[in-house]
């Protein structure tokens, strides 16, 4: 996942490996969405192997880009019960944007600290730009 | 957070909540019926939850819904649903499929099943919380306005039971309104703070001599009845994963602590009735696949406003070949919603939208000007104007950089504004039970032909007008202006059982008791005779618990 992070998520975004840790400790819970981002996770790994002869961490970051968007993952729609592409998209790249994007690590980069799906409280809204 | 599809297997079209939606389901559930029941309510949204609390303490309550119970732990992933571009509003909720099936006729697509949620808690589950009580004027617009018919009450015989509504609800708001109508005491809590992009506003209006004012939210302002404040999740239509937002749940707790008994996926087939007018009992399919049948001494049907018709026709007999309570004829007919009129764009600098999702600022100013040919209005000013950066993260082609950049562009200077407008009762627009169609159960399903008169029509232009004088003033680039070829329902069901004190005229008398059947009462915005401007919910509430007091004193007579 921090491998497919460094290609979804924007130069500007420092930490990711701590980041995605977070984020992974609190998603891999034993449920079902768990086992849909495993699966997906090891169908993007037998894809990298099978195509570029490398697991997803050892390639470079233009190859990473490649197979995801050979894979189908850029302009599939997700759909948790979908095609590889779409799944690849639901629980891989799109967990991984969700957690980002809905985030004030995030957000911050886009001008909210206080992204929906954050509870941030409720007195960022009052406030004017910093 | 276990993941949106934790809560269900996808998408609910196609069996509703039979889809295993993640609600509770509860399959040990005991839904057979409450022996020496005193009082039956058929739904378990805000207008039943509300009746089923006040009665509790003194009668034997059962409440039926046709919904599940959802369990409050699943909100989180309810909330990814609501952001998550795979799913549709609906889904949130589980509504859709079989259960909830529906026929459009007539001229105006009503998308019905955004409108509503079903189960345990109703549509407050997904509503947006704002409250505010009708005008004096609503009560009497044949008289003062010239149009429709005057209400037989007063604003002055609800105004208490406003007050209570509030502290039932929990209303935050400010008495710094000069156009609401009177009031006796200030709102439960304090409203909330002007936003950011309410400042902007508030030069422009200045400007245009145009008044701002707070706005009341059913919301959580500080700590309130054992619920947290807000705390800026966002998403609160359509759904609050604090519990900041009320909901009804908050009162079918309240009515089980007090020992009501409230049965989930109980769907109500129909009212049976005797020979001497009074409702016997509430048939209902459970998922099992048994039917029962509730009996009690009083019944109060609570169904919403498409429900609650259909139920009284689908329950039609020899004695009552039109339908239960339909001596008038009236049932189902002047269906009415309120339109939505809007007007958007973009400033050249930074407006912090989506914050939170719901607004602070309104402006009731020419809402009184209402007659003949306007009809009222009130104006809304967004605190989620534009696009929400997750949700155009998730469903573009780019990532990485490109996407960031997309974002930053997308995101950061959005101004919006929006309004509702009344639509007068017409008895074309209706609803009816479909010819051809039947649902989960083999029942006739509803048939809503939805019109929308020229009065309403003219006054979404007269409001863009202003929303677009306020937003040039602004110095904003007008990108959109949702007027009468673009406007829309705000998902207020209204009219369907009119209130008269004529039995000719309408379904219900004064006291929101059926004309023909006397122990039976309605609980709903389909009561309404005319709908005003404002978001009905918090006059259900008074309604709600003005028909407790009724059927109380009744059932103490007898
Ligand atoms: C997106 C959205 C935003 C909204 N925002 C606002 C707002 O900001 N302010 C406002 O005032 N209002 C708002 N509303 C409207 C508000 O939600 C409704 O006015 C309110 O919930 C109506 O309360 P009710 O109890 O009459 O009906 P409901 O809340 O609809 O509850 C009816 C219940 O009856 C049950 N039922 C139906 N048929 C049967 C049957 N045959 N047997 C058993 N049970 C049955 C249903 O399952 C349901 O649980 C909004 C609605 C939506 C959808
Ligand atoms: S902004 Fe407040 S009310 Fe809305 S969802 Fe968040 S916590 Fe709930």
């Amino acid at each position: 996942m921090t491998a497919v992070a460094r290609t979804v998520y924007p130069e500007a975004a420092s930490g990711i490996e701590s980041f995605v840790d977070g984020f992974l400790d609190g998603r891999l819970d034993g449920s079902a969405h768990a086992e849909g981002i495993r699966a997906a996770v090891a169908e993007v790994e037998s894809a990298a192997r099978s195509w570029y002869d490398a697991p997803v961490a050892e390639l470079p970051a233009a190859e990473r880009d490649d197979l995801l968007r050979e894979l189908g993952a850029d302009t599939a729609e997700e759909n948790p019960h979908g095609t590889t592409a779409e799944r690849v998209r639901y629980y891989v790249v799109n967990d991984l944007l969700l957690a980002l994007y809905a985030s004030p690590t995030g957000g911050e980069l886009v001008g909210i600290e206080n992204p929906q799906g954050y509870a941030g409280g409720a007195e960022s809204y009052t406030r004017g730009p910093p | 957070m276990s993941g949106a599809e934790s809560v269900g297997d996808g998408r609910s079209s196609g069996a509703g909540s039979d889809a295993g939606d993640g609600a509770d389901s509860g399959d040990d559930v005991d839904r057979t019926p409450v022996p020496d029941a005193d009082v039956c309510i058929v739904g378990a949204g805000p207008a039943g939850a509300l009746v089923a609390d006040r009665l509790a303490d003194d009668h034997e309550v059962v409440v039926l819904d046709a919904g599940p119970r959802f369990d409050p732990r699943d909100r989180l992933a309810r909330q990814e649903r609501a952001i998550r571009p795979f799913y549709d509003r609906p889904d949130v909720w589980g509504v859709g499929g079989a259960r909830d099936a529906h026929e459009n006729a007539g001229d105006w697509f009503y998308p019905l099943n955004h409108a509503r949620v079903k189960g345990v808690g109703g549509s407050t589950l997904h509503w947006q919380g704002m409250v505010m009580r009708l005008h004096e004027d609503d009560f009497n617009s044949g008289t003062v306005r010239g149009v429709g018919p005057d209400w037989p009450i007063d604003y002055a015989d609800l105004r208490p039971y406003y007050a209570e509504a509030e502290r039932e609800l929990g209303v935050a708001g400010a008495s710094d309104n000069p156009y609401a109508p009177p009031r006796e005491e200030p709102h439960p809590m304090p409203a909330f703070e002007p936003s950011y992009s309410d400042s902007l506003f508030a030069e422009a209006c200045e400007a245009l001599g145009i008044d701002m004012h707070s706005v009341p939210n059913a919301r959580n302002s500080e700590p309130y009845d054992e619920r947290s404040p807000c705390v800026g999740y966002g998403t609160c239509q359509p759904v609050c994963p604090s519990g900041a937002k009320y909901d009804a749940t908050v009162h079918v707790e309240r009515a089980e602590e007090k020992g009501a008994t409230v049965i989930d996926r109980a769907s109500v087939q129909s009212l049976d009735h005797d020979d001497e007018d009074r409702v016997t009992a509430a048939a209902y399919a459970t998922p099992d696949g048994a039917e029962h049948r509730q009996g009690a001494e009083a019944f109060v049907v609570a169904a919403g406003g498409v429900e609650t018709p259909r139920l009284l026709l689908l329950s039609a007999s020899d004695r009552y070949p039109e339908g239960l309570a339909n001596g008038s004829g009236h049932v189902g007919e002047f269906f009415m919603d309120h339109l939505f009129a809007g007007a958007g764009g973009t400033l050249d600098e930074p407006t912090r939208q989506n914050h939170v999702g719901f607004y602070t600022s309104a402006c009731d100013q020419f809402y009184d000007e209402a007659d003949e040919t306007q009809a009222p209005f009130k104006l809304e000013f967004f605190n989620y104007a534009g696009p929400s950066p997750i949700e155009m993260a998730l469903s573009g082609d780019d990532w990485g950089d490109p996407l960031l950049e997309r974002l930053r562009d997308g995101y950061g200077n959005h101004v919006a504004m929006g309004g509702l407008v009344e639509q007068l009762p017409d008895a074309e627009s209706r609803v009816t039970l479909a010819d051809d169609r039947t649902d989960d159960h083999g029942n006739p399903v509803p048939q809503i032909e939805w019109t929308v008169g020229d009065r309403a029509l003219d006054t979404i232009e007269r409001a863009n007008e202003i929303q677009v004088e306020i937003l040039e003033e602004l110095g904003a680039d007008v990108e959109w202006v949702a007027g009468p070829d673009a406007t829309g329902p705000a998902y207020h069901h209204m009219g369907t059982t009119r209130m008269s004190a004529d039995p000719d005229a309408g379904v219900v008398d004064a006291d929101c008791r059926t004309h023909d059947l006397e122990n039976c009462w309605i609980a709903s915005s389909s009561v309404f005779p005319t709908s005003g401007a404002m978001n009905p919910t918090l006059t259900i509430a008074a309604l709600a618990l003005r028909v407790a007091d009724d059927v109380d004193v009744r059932l103490s007579e007898a």
